[in-house]
């Protein structure tokens, strides 16, 4: 609310730069980086998603051939695609549970120093960087790979499996990795989530007569935790979609018969080895719509929960 | 109890590969190239710690300046994004002007894209200004950034405009309110930003962008240290444990702060 | 490793029996010694000796002499010799001394001398102010070597009896002229006896001596190089804003028998001490031993092994006995030299016990897996203690073995207690676990295996007998130790200092005129990934190589950046930002960039002509799109066949020579569940191909050409070797190898610098053989294969074309690169040798002559199959067939069929593309 001072003359209108001055002062540095870094490439993508650029020669307009060929002619993109949905909905899903489960078994415990190191323990793989290399010793083909030679000893195979490079099995160990490094950031949020629970509402419910955890869950926990939830789920989302490091780093670029290919490795497959940069912007932009649609659906999902 | 042991078990699970690189890293040349590799050391040594300062004294560029760099960058980072950040979340939270839905909108929709898509055009666009190759090739993308901007504008969401209202009627500036009355208030969740942005850096190579021996940062030198043959897996597994400190370190610092900030930044409607 | 038959008497190898005993004047009738005559020369002078005798030995060729010894004794041969100039390994020869009741035969070494060529007393020096390692060259001048005759088991010098002998010498490898032989009574004289003998000889006041390590004026071996510790202001000489090269050492300074000399002044006559200033990082409890000559001749026997304990940082110490009492040489006025010599006199019998114990171990190893398979069923039960009687006694007899082995090496240790027997304890528990329940061995043998891998590893610990010096004082008896200790605060201005030098200072550039710069970028790659080894040691050494011979010659600036090309190449050409050259490109990228038009023709450069004669032919294959050459070849990798000779002895099998033999040899092994190692890749079905005469492409190189009769029985064989031998598709080569049971194995020849560096305990036993050949028609024997190689490009943005070609020439020079490869090898050891294709480098590593020729032999039947616009595709259609076959089973010609007309798809889409 603005006062008005007594005597002047009420001005139709303020200048942009008076009314707006602090504003961008605030805003504009930071968003003149974010357009540069972030927008203007994302829409010079988009530009090139229409040409067929191939890193080396100026690009050349082709219109939306290259999102013709990928829904139309495509086989692999396909491929990547159910592939990539399968990782998302078995690990998005799944890990998000696991790091909600773990948060909330962190929480009822007692001790403050043990849920401090416990939070650090199952955080610790996303600190660490790149240590899931180590899984390729577990899965290794090798008759003396760790799984292998445990297996064998137990008596359960006679050769040893290749996980990682049979179709057979290689998604197997790609969604169990994933899965070990899905406590993220996601996770950090439910536990604070878990930490700022109302008590009182606790007890209402339970004067209300609610019975069981269960219910104590769905009803008095969960809706007032929506927004830690949204979090996660953003997160969960973009990551899930985007999996593609972990698969090619554990079953080779590209995997046998794209067994473990996502959209994202589709990508950077026609960027970097084919030399294809228009037609992996395309790819960018599809995956990035579908990210979008995916985010809506959840939004909306979970607005209903909230209490707010 | 019950649960602290269960959560043990699985913990012990989640960190196995953590603790094959510590392990690793105490591991003298004899141990190393077991296979199977082994889960314990027979005969633990500070020895690939020792090559590794070893390996420093016989580089051209001295491992100080190396440091130095990834400090400077990651330091700069981290300090610069907190401010423009939250200077920019403060506007998107409490000012009203044109475009601010959309703004807002396109900072969450931002946290969506990858950044393996927007490399080369970033290249292009750099190379053109004239950054590559220098400290600020690094610097500037890291502060472009919407993940800081959204969790401190959530933040902020949860404070009373009550507040800021008072601030006005009492006739100070807008400086002034951001200063001396939302700074402070921002704090933890300063922490959490701080320690994201910086652990993201730390960790990052920037070689596509980086050529000059001296201007690069502690992950390519020891990553350049490791390819040049097999001699020096067991100095590659001191890397690791050495680069792992730092975040660890930070992490356990805040995580109070962290849990505090998680705690108010949900996402409201 | 040359082939030879295993003979009883044949001991130690060279290594090991390069003794030299201590050679002192000794009294009594003997055949010779004049103590003038035998002394080893400096630069430049001649030795006396007696050259009626001299005599040209090569390859192949035997002298023989006859000699009497007088008494009976320990007695030790001396031969002046004078190397004949031709490969840069040292000569080596078998002497064996026959008599009427004993023999003894042992192979020794001839070492080459080599000179630094400095430059004002230290070395030259770059535009940064850096200074730069220096060029050697050989010293063809005579001199003189004692050995002496050393029982087999390494235990020391062996006593003949008093009679006639024979003596023969015959060279193994490269030549010698051969001069005097002596035949020497050893009675070695101890410090007291020395020092009495010089008793009344005075001392004159004089000023102590300072020898920096790092200026050496004679070696023994091309690869020993001056190197350079920034660390510490201690280090002399160091400046904290440039490179001093300060210190000597490292890998190629700890092999038995090299030496490094050094000559210097003494003003007045007297006693000196000897204070070295040393690290000694590598042996924790042991010590590392040193052969002390003054003047060519070890002083007294307290010189003969020195043991230099272990630091972790520098120190100088003098030269003294266990109370602490220093050790006095008398020196008179005048030029004198100090030669330092490897030697592991004081481990050389466990060493040698270590290795027969491994033998035993991994025979053993492998009996008990010829009955239970490597992964032997738990619910079984072996009866092993049935079974295989003659392992339960040398488990027996191994508890009494380890037990006095851990002794012996504990002995030398300082503390009593070595960290470095722990790995002995080990086994000793397994091997008492195993007497206790013979009924466990199955279940455990992979703890047996690993504990055989430690002691091997063991072997590698103790011969590695690493010393780095930084310089040596030889001080007036009287005068204190010149310790210098410049403290903290020193130390951290000196860092100060250097960190703030690190912004002036210019890392990447070596500066010439000024007026024409290029820009040079070194591809950073790892050797299994990319197929050659590189990271910032190589681009150090080739920044200074570049500084001392291009630039100073032509005047052209060059800017080098460590870079992992791919991406990063075409990112910045794209954006103007790329280089003008680019080393160590992989073939996939020279084809992607070169058929997009991006790089220059090197058939334009001026000397491509002479180039393309020093490079073998078929490193050019893949670099080569219409007649164009894109890329000069740096390195090229191919495949040489394995063999564990000892094994294919105790089976009594041969080496294949086609696959026929193959096949048979597999069978064998078979039965004794022993496997062959052939890695899944895609070479291995090329040199299939490549062997029935087809490829991968048709001639136009438009289509794939896999659907004829002979692609495909190219492929049904490469996909049969799993699916119907069983061939193990993932194993660690290494680790089967030495134990065994993996005899066989058809592997990059490059895996021969990881098996020399980790498995030395079967050196002598493994040996690369070419790879199996396919009969063709005329019966003649097809051993075609390809290759994976790396090149060097430049691209057509370049602004400086010509400047860019004159860089490329002097860089796939062979004296350049001979240069770089020598360098690589002594910095980084012998598992970095550089896999050159260059020939006259190649042919200048320290292969030995067996091997060389065995692998250039193997390298003429190189050929390659070219690169085409769909190689990224058409490796994973491959990879895919082999892996449908393979795991699924399916049937081998419909899926190459298959596969084949998908790679034509992907011709016709991508020709679309490019449009």
């Amino acid at each position: 609310m603005k006062t008005k001072i007594k005597g002047s003359k009420p001005r139709k209108k303020r200048s942009f730069l008076y009314k707006y001055g602090s504003t961008m002062f605030f805003l504009l540095p930071w968003l003149a980086l974010f357009c540069f870094f972030v927008v203007i490439p994302i829409l010079v993508a988009v530009f090139f998603s229409f040409t067929d650029f191939d890193m080396v020669r100026s690009p050349q307009f082709v219109g939306i051939r290259n999102y013709v060929s990928l829904f139309l002619d495509d086989e692999t993109f396909i491929k990547s695609l159910s592939n990539t949905f399968f990782y998302a909905l078995v690990t998005g899903p799944a890990g998000y549970l696991i790091s909600f489960a773990v948060a909330w078994l962190i929480n009822e415990i007692g001790s403050k120093f043990w849920r401090s190191v416990l939070t650090l323990v199952f955080y610790s793989p996303a600190l660490a960087g790149n240590v899931y290399m180590m899984w390729n010793y577990i899965f290794s083909g090798d008759s003396y790979g760790l799984l292998n030679s445990w297996l064998t000893e137990l008596g359960i195979l006679s050769k040893p499996i290749q996980w990682l490079t049979d179709p057979a099995y290689n998604s197997m160990a790609v969604v169990i990795v994933i899965l070990w490094m899905s406590m993220g950031v996601g996770f950090l949020s439910f536990v604070a989530g878990f930490k700022q629970l109302n008590k009182d509402l606790f007890e209402a419910g339970a004067i209300d007569g609610v019975r069981n955890r269960w219910q104590e869950l769905w009803y008095i926990t969960l809706p007032q935790m929506v927004p830690q939830l949204k979090i996660g789920a953003v997160l969960s989302i973009s990551g899930a979609f985007a999996v593609g490091g972990v698969n090619a780093a554990l079953t080779g670029n590209p995997s046998t018969d794209y067994s473990t290919h996502t959209v994202l490795l589709h990508m950077t497959d026609y960027g970097y080895s084919r030399y294809e940069m228009g037609y992996a912007s395309a790819i960018a932009v599809v995956l990035f719509v579908l990210m979008l649609v995916f985010w809506k659906l959840i939004h909306g999902v979970l607005n209903r929960f909230s209490t707010d | 109890m019950m649960v602290v042991l269960f959560l043990l078990l699985l913990g012990i699970f989640i960190a196995l590969p953590i603790y094959y690189v510590i392990i690793s890293s105490v591991k003298p040349i004899s141990e190393l190239f077991y296979f199977p590799p082994r889960f314990y050391v027979l005969d633990p040594t500070t020895d690939n710690f020792l090559s590794l300062i070893k390996l420093q004294s016989q580089s051209e560029v001295p491992f100080e300046r190396y440091l130095f760099n990834s400090v400077l960058v990651s330091g700069i980072s981290t300090v610069g994004y907190v401010m423009l950040a939250s200077m920019a979340a403060y506007a998107l939270a409490k000012h009203k002007f044109p475009l601010k839905g959309f703004i807002t909108q396109a900072v969450v929709i931002a946290i969506l894209f990858r950044p393996e898509v927007t490399s080369v055009p970033q290249y292009i666009l750099m190379s053109k200004v004239g950054m590559i190759d220098t400290y600020w090739a690094v610097i500037l993308p890291a502060m472009a950034g919407s993940f800081g901007v959204f969790l401190l504008q959530q933040f902020l969401d949860t404070v009373p405009n009550e507040l800021i209202e008072a601030g006005r009627i009492d006739g100070a500036s807008e400086y002034a309110i951001y200063f001396r009355l939302i700074m402070p208030m921002l704090k933890p969740a300063w922490m959490t930003v701080i320690i994201f942005t910086f652990i993201s850096i730390w960790n990052t190579t920037g070689v596509q962008f980086i050529y000059s021996e001296n201007l690069k940062m502690l992950p390519a030198m020891l990553s350049s240290l490791s390819t040049a043959g097999i001699a020096r897996t067991g100095v590659a597994a001191a890397v690791a444990v050495l680069m792992m400190i730092p975040p660890v370190v930070i992490f356990l610092f805040s995580q109070n702060s962290i849990v505090e900030t998680m705690a108010h930044s949900g996402m409201k409607g | 490793m040359f082939r030879r038959t295993s003979k009883k008497v044949i001991s130690v190898i060279l290594v090991a029996a390069m003794l030299l005993g201590p050679y002192f004047p000794a009294e009594g009738e003997n055949a010779s010694q004049g103590e003038v005559s035998l002394l080893v020369g400096r630069t430049g002078e001649e030795l006396t000796f007696r050259p009626e005798e001299a005599k040209t030995l090569t390859e192949g060729d035997s002298f023989t002499q006859e000699l009497h010894v007088p008494k009976d004794g320990a007695y030790y041969l001396s031969i002046c010799y004078r190397a004949v100039s031709g490969r840069q390994i040292n000569p080596e020869a078998v002497l064996s001394l026959t008599g009427e009741e004993a023999a003894f035969e042992q192979s020794i070494v001839f070492s080459r001398r080599w000179l630094d060529i400095h430059t004002n007393g230290r070395f030259a020096k770059d535009s940064s102010g850096n200074e730069v390692v220096p060029k050697v060259e050989e010293a063809l001048v005579w001199q003189q070597a004692t050995y002496g005759l050393s029982a087999e088991n390494g235990s020391g010098a062996v006593s003949l009896k008093a009679g006639d002998y024979t003596l023969t010498i015959t060279m193994n490898s490269e030549a010698v002229e051969l001069g005097d032989v002596r035949l020497i009574f050893g009675d070695p004289v101890s410090y007291s006896e020395y020092l009495s003998a010089r008793e009344g000889l005075i001392q004159e006041a004089s000023e102590p001596e300072v020898i920096e390590a790092e200026v050496m004026d004679a070696k023994s071996d091309s690869s020993i190089i001056a190197t350079y510790d920034r660390s510490s202001p201690d280090i002399s000489p160091n400046v904290p804003d440039a490179i001093s090269l300060n210190i000597v050492g490292g890998s190629s300074y700890s092999e038995n028998g090299k030496w490094i000399e050094w000559q210097f002044e003494v003003e007045k006559a007297g006693f000196y001490s000897i204070d070295v200033r040393y690290m000694q990082d590598g042996l924790r409890e042991l010590g590392v031993g040193r052969r002390i000559y003054i003047d060519g001749v070890i002083p007294f026997l307290e010189f003969d092994n020195y043991i230099f304990n272990y630091g972790q940082s520098y120190e100088t110490l003098r030269l003294q006995n266990e109370e602490g009492e220093p050790y006095y040489v008398y020196l008179t006025e005048g030029s004198h030299t100090l030669r330092m010599e490897v030697s592991q006199k004081h481990l050389e019998q466990e060493i040698y016990e270590l290795k027969q114990y491994i033998q035993e171990c991994n025979s053993m190893y492998r009996q008990i897996i010829s009955i239970t398979g490597a992964t032997p069923d738990t619910y079984r039960d072996y009866y092993l203690d049935r079974e295989l009687p003659e392992l339960m006694v040398f488990l027996e007899d191994s508890v009494g073995r380890l037990e006095t082995l851990a002794e012996d090496i504990e002995a030398w240790s300082d503390t009593g207690e070595g960290s470095e027997t722990t790995v002995i304890y080990d086994m000793l528990r397994t091997v008492n676990r195993f007497l206790d329940k013979p009924f466990k061995i199955p279940s455990m043998l992979s703890e047996f295996k690993n504990n055989i891998d430690s002691l091997a590893n063991l072997i590698v610990t103790l011969e590695n007998q690493t010393l780095t010096l930084d310089y040596i004082t030889l001080t007036p008896r009287g005068e204190p130790i010149q310790e210098k200790d410049s403290g903290f605060w020193s130390h951290l201005w000196f860092r100060i200092k250097s960190f703030f030098a690190s912004f002036s200072q210019d890392y990447n550039t070596v500066s010439g005129d000024g007026s024409r710069t290029i820009q040079v970028w070194v591809n950073m790659g790892d050797m299994l990934v990319s197929g050659s080894a590189s990271g910032r040691d190589q681009m150090q050494i080739i920044r200074q190589l570049s500084e001392d011979s291009f630039t100073t010659d032509s005047g052209i600036s060059v800017e080098f950046s460590l870079v992992s090309a791919g991406d990063t190449l075409s990112q910045a050409i794209l954006a103007g930002k790329g280089p003008d050259v680019a080393l160590f490109v992989n073939e996939q990228t020279v084809a992607n960039l070169g058929l997009r038009g991006v790089l220059a023709d090197l058939r334009q450069m001026d000397g491509y002509g002479e180039v393309r004669e020093q490079i073998y032919d078929s490193a050019f294959v893949p670099f080569i799109f219409d007649g164009e050459v894109y890329a000069i070849p740096e390195t090229q990798n191919f495949n040489m066949m394995f063999i564990r000779e000892d094994v294919f002895e105790e089976e009594g099998l041969e080496v294949p020579e086609t696959w026929e033999d193959f096949y048979a040899v597999q069978a064998r092994l078979a039965e004794n569940k022993m496997e062959i190692g052939i890695p899944e890749s895609q070479e291995i079905f090329e040199m299939l191909l490549l062997q029935r005469g087809c490829s991968i492409y048709n001639d136009a190189l438009n289509a794939s050409a896999l659907k004829s009769q002979e692609a495909v029985d190219a492929f049904t064989q490469w996909t049969d070797l799993y699916v119907k031998y069983s061939l193990p598709l993932s194993f660690s080569f290494l680790n089967r190898f030495r134990t065994g049971e993996m005899p066989m194995g058809i592997m990059s020849y490059t895996m021969y610098n990881q098996l020399v560096v980790a498995a030395p305990e079967i050196r002598d036993q493994w040996a690369m053989y070419p790879i199996p050949a396919t009969v063709s028609e005329d019966g003649t024997l097809d051993r075609s294969q390809s290759s994976n190689n790396t090149g060097c490009i430049v691209m057509n943005a370049s602004e400086d074309l010509k400047a860019a070609y004159a860089f490329v020439e002097w860089w796939t020079d062979g004296a350049t690169q001979t240069e770089f490869g020598r360098q690589v090898e002594a910095t980084l050891g012998k598992s970095a040798r550089y896999n050159t294709a260059n020939k006259v480098a190649f042919e200048a590593l320290n292969w030995t002559n067996s091997e060389l020729e065995v692998l250039s032999e193997a390298r003429e039947d190189v050929t390659d199959i070219p690169q085409t616009i769909i190689t990224y595709y058409v490796s994973r259609c491959i990879s895919n067939a082999f892996r449908k076959v393979v795991y699924s089973y399916e049937n081998p010609r419909d899926t190459i069929y298959r596969y084949s007309n998908d790679m034509d798809l992907e011709f016709e889409r991508k020709e679309e593309v490019m449009r």
